[in-house]
């Protein structure tokens, strides 16, 4: 989404101002896209790591949320998948499948409310 | 986002992925299609306190979860749906359309976007697939087909019948139809004339009305 900036001397309207709530607060339909990673230790199999992903749109409820791993292939991981999807974020789980030291993923996350 | 949901089952949704947006399609008895909830126990329901305010009522037994999509065959990234929504959630957070004339409140409609995620949920419920009951019911299939609704579009229907399927919800509760009273001006909420019968139809044990042609 392209920006457009308010300059000295003119006249501010309300899209230049809508620019910056419809960041705070997406518009219907609208999404908040976003990378996440997530590295932690698994002492053993099934053991389950997740980071957290705040939203930076507040006021709407979300109704679903995309995450993919173009960043960092789950390394030492199964899929990740997400839980607690909400007006203030979201979390990202996933489960070991061995015990290791440097499991880890990372991607991009969609957020569409 | 879904976009469309056939009474067969099958579902339609784009891959939110910004570089892809691939047309997607998938069957609710898909392998991938699955209800993932916290590893937690399921927040008690309240009882009723006239102290407490209504929307702190009823929080959702599904608290947490969500319904995984099939993966994007092309980018891999997988949509999930939030499957927990609560009475705040209607309410407070831009999921329904107010109509307002003369000043006053006459009636709701929610977005097209939850009403769509809210009979998936439903399906995948009568299915057996998801743990709990959604917040709300939606109209089955047979009642819409028989009724004056039939030429309406799924996720209208739903759109209209969800927030009247909230209100029939909350006012069980002695007390809260005080506060939906003053939430709607004193009007009761206008729903389409079709949407009510359907309703009360239901309630009643009643026949449904012959299709008109």
């Amino acid at each position: 989404m392209s920006l457009t900036l308010i300059t000295n001397g003119t006249l501010s309207d309300a899209s230049q101002l809508n620019q910056v709530i419809n960041v705070l607060m997406q518009p219907s339909g609208g999404t908040e896209a976003g990378r996440w990673f997530v590295e932690a230790g698994t002492y053993e199999t099934n053991s389950t790591i997740g980071c957290d992903i705040i939203s930076r749109s507040y006021g709407g409820a979300a109704v679903s949320v995309s995450i993919d791993t173009s960043d960092t292939s789950p390394t030492s991981l199964g899929t990740p998948t997400t839980q607690a999807l909400t007006t203030g974020g979201f979390y990202i789980i996933a489960s070991g499948t061995s015990a290791s030291h440097t499991p880890r993923a990372g991607g991009r996350y969609t957020i569409q409310n | 986002m879904l976009e469309t949901i056939y009474e067969d089952g099958y579902f339609a949704y784009h891959c939110h992925d910004e570089d892809c947006h691939t047309a997607l399609c998938a069957h609710i008895s898909d392998s991938a299609v699955e209800h993932l909830h916290m590893p937690q126990a399921p927040v008690p329901m309240r009882p009723f306190d006239p102290e407490r305010p209504l929307l702190s009522l009823r929080a959702s037994p599904m608290q947490g979860s969500v319904v995984g999509l099939p993966p994007c065959p092309h980018c891999g990234s997988r949509m999930f749906l939030k499957a927990d929504y609560s009475v705040r959630n209607v309410m407070k957070e831009k999921m329904l359309h107010t109509f307002v004339s003369d000043g006053r409140v006459r009636g709701y409609a929610m977005e097209l976007r939850y009403a769509r995620s809210f009979r998936l949920l439903n399906m995948l419920y009568d299915v057996g697939k998801l743990k709990a009951r959604p917040l709300l019911p939606v109209l089955p299939f047979d009642a819409i087909k028989q009724s004056e609704l039939r030429g309406l579009p799924l996720d209208v229907v739903d759109a209209f019948w969800l927030p009247y399927a909230l209100c029939g919800r909350v006012i069980d509760y002695e007390g809260i139809d005080q506060h939906l009273i003053a939430l709607g001006g004193g009007m009761t909420p206008l729903l389409p004339i079709g949407t009510v019968l359907v309703h009360e139809k239901m309630r009643h044990g009643g026949e449904l009305p012959p299709p008109s042609h």
